[in-house]
């Protein structure tokens, strides 16, 4: 591309400067030989009409004859020698029967010389004389051809020059481009978000904000993407350790059973340990199923008096409440709420029974309230209980995420699936759910709900 | 008798390998989170450590950069991935065992790693009967009993994976290695023949479908 432009540019360069420069010298040429040939043929005017002039002052003093002297050769003589002091070569002849008036100028070259050569008659009525004249003007085309020679030469320096200049120019406006490849070659090997400089504001300097532009967008993507490409490995790895632990223990004691001398009791603490296993299966092969069954789901909404939902709430956590000594308080501020009542139960059981296990034994107190805000239905729960670290908090609602990483299932039991069920059914409702939590001090679960329009 | 160390936060799986490893012998201490291994190892000393990777509190690749070789560790984790295997091994761990496993690899495991570290059990006493696992050498009421080489790489075996049934397949390769020409016929042989010699008739029990276990639990 860069190596077209210049050949383009500098062809068209070059045409120019040597067409204009034929152009000149050709005419510089023309114009010189023209002006010597005016010259010339004004000197043979003079020449012929002063030699006409003193031949006719000699015939009328002499009128009777001349007598055996040749007054025409004495004064050509003397013509001759004067011109030929001005390097002007004259001659003279002389013819029996009177020539028609003519004159005929030409250029001769003799040699390395150059010569102007005229032959004419003299004026009336001394046509029968016929005068030559060469003007040497080697000088004058010398100097012309000295100029021309010059104008070539400098011609040929200009444009080796302009050679350069444009080779340096075109270096400087094709930089950009070049700055863009390598940029675009490095986005190939995988290192996003390259950012060019850009300056002025001519076109290539747009090409670099469309591709800054376009370099950004990749990187925001490729991101996107391989956070949701993490996301998905998460819950594989998550989905594999879930039914990997189980498992183990199924496998584990049944073998036990099967191969070890038992004692008194074993065989029904394996037993109870396969059958405890196989059931935490079970409600994790359960929720992942609701899980993949909501996602698409259209729940059919009826209306729900929100103080009777409430009630039934705490009466289905009173023995949970109890034995943990945690209070729970409900308030409820707005008469109803549309949804599908089953579905709604479950989400604020499960997220009151998180709030619940977060709460320290016999110290515990869990809010439950309902309120209207700007027309939108809001419920929620808080709790005075451990919190969940602010790193955690964006990770809490994913399918399996534990906030200890050791995933113990010990104290809760669950399935890791409680949120994220939760947040597939606040979904459903088209309702927002937000966790703000400081560890130490308790959590808030908000979830708005948005009136049909 | 080996000592063993169980840091495992599932309490299920914990008291699994428990009973596993008591079965054969060893004595075992259970933990279930990261941060109390060290307090339970001031007051005891463990041949082999037995660990999870994912741990309450701190997690088995932050424990075995502590412990610093002192004592031998196998990890034990549902996570199979290659990386971790090897980022396991690289801090130092003498094996890896992913979960599910089954019994006898659990036990042929712990065994390898304790022979390395000549921490293997030595000798076996029941009843009437001492084995010297190590001169590979059998008394009866404090005689020497004649064995063929066979017959007590079959009696270690019984020993190692002691009140845990064997098949004859398990056996023959336990004791006599894959590449052994007998087939399950010549196993019944050779107990028949200790049987006899040690007067075990009840304690190599006859495992109805499966094979023979040895037994000395009360």
């Amino acid at each position: 591309m860069r190596l077209k432009t210049f050949i383009a540019a500098y062809m068209l360069f070059l045409g120019i400067l040597f067409i204009s420069i034929g152009i000149v010298s050709t005419h510089m040429a023309n114009s010189t030989t023209y002006m010597l040939r005016e010259k010339a043929a004004r000197e043979f005017q003079t020449i012929t009409t002063s030699l006409a002039r003193e031949i006719a002052a000699v015939y009328s003093r002499f009128p009777g004859g001349y007598g055996t002297r040749e007054p025409v050769g004495e004064i050509f003589s003397r013509f001759l020698h004067y011109y030929g002091q001005h390097g002007i070569d004259l001659g003279l002849t002389q013819s029996i029967y009177e020539n028609p008036a003519y004159a005929t100028v030409s250029f001769q070259p003799v040699g390395d010389e150059h010569f102007i050569f005229i032959y004419g008659t003299l004026p009336n009525p001394f046509r029968f004389y016929s005068l030559s004249y060469r003007l040497n003007v080697t000088a004058n085309i010398t100097d012309m051809q000295g100029i021309q020679q010059y104008l070539w030469v400098t011609s040929i320096i200009v444009s080796l020059v302009a050679a350069v200049l444009l080779y340096v120019i075109l270096l400087k406006i094709f930089k950009p481009l070049e700055v863009v490849a390598v940029a675009a070659e490095k986005i190939t090997e995988g290192q996003y978000g390259q950012q060019i400089t850009v300056t002025g504001r001519n076109e290539l300097a747009a090409v670099a904000v469309a591709f800054n532009r376009m370099s950004a967008q990749i990187e925001a993507q490729i991101q996107e993407l391989e956070e949701e490409n993490e996301r998905k490995q998460q819950f594989v790895d998550n989905f594999a350790h879930e039914i990997r632990t189980p498992l183990t223990s199924i496998f584990g004691y049944a073998e036990y059973l099967q191969k070890a001398s038992l004692r008194e009791g074993e065989l029904l603490e394996s037993a109870e340990y396969i059958m405890s296993e196989a059931n935490h299966m079970k409600n994790v092969a359960n929720s992942l199923l609701e899980l993949a069954t909501l996602r698409d789901y259209q729940p059919e909404k009826t209306q729900i008096f929100i103080p009777e939902l409430f009630i039934e709430i705490k009466q289905s956590l009173e023995k949970t409440l109890e034995e943990r000594g945690i209070e729970l308080r409900i308030q409820a501020l707005a008469p109803y709420i549309d949804g599908q009542p089953d579905l709604i139960k479950a989400l604020l059981l499960n997220l009151c029974a998180n709030a619940i296990s977060s709460c320290e034994q016999g110290k515990g107190i869990v809010r439950l309230s309902a309120s209207i805000e700007k027309d939108n239905i809001i419920i929620s729960i808080d709790d005075n209980g451990c919190g969940i670290p602010s790193d955690k908090l964006s990770k809490v609602t994913e399918p399996f995420f534990r906030i200890d990483k050791a995933r113990s299932r010990n104290n809760q039991g669950g399935a890791g699936l409680g949120l994220a069920l939760c947040k597939q059914i606040a979904h459903v409702h088209e309702a927002k759910m937000t966790i703000a939590s400081t560890q130490g001090i308790g959590t808030l679960v908000r979830l708005t709900f948005t009136p049909p329009k | 008798m080996p000592h063993i160390l169980i840091v495992e936060d599932d309490k299920p799986i914990n008291g699994l390998i428990k009973k596993n490893l008591e079965l054969v012998g060893h004595t075992c201490v259970s933990v279930y989170d990261g941060s109390s291994v060290f307090s339970v190892m001031e007051n005891d000393s463990f041949d082999l450590i037995l660990l999870d990777v994912m741990l309450p509190g701190r997690d088995g690749f932050e424990i075995i950069k502590d412990i610093q070789g002192k004592v031998p560790i196998i990890f034990l984790t549902a996570r199979g991935a290659i990386h971790d295997k090897v980022t396991g091994l690289r801090y130092g761990a003498d094996d890896y065992i992913v979960k599910p496993f089954d019994m006898l690899e659990l036990t042929a495991r712990i065994e390898s790693v304790l022979r390395r570290t000549k921490k293997e059990e030595k000798s076996f006493k029941l009843g009437d009967v001492t084995a010297d696992l190590a001169g590979r050498q059998v008394f009866f009421k404090g005689d020497l009993v004649d064995f063929t080489p066979q017959e007590f790489a079959l009696i270690e075996a019984l020993i190692k994976n002691r009140n845990i049934a064997l098949s004859r397949d398990k056996l023959l390769e336990i004791a006599w290695g894959y590449d052994y020409g007998g087939d399950t016929r010549t196993v019944d042989v050779h107990i028949h023949s200790i049987r006899k010699k040690l007067n075990w008739d009840k304690v190599i029990k006859t495992v109805y479908k499966l094979g023979y276990r040895l037994e000395d639990r009360a």
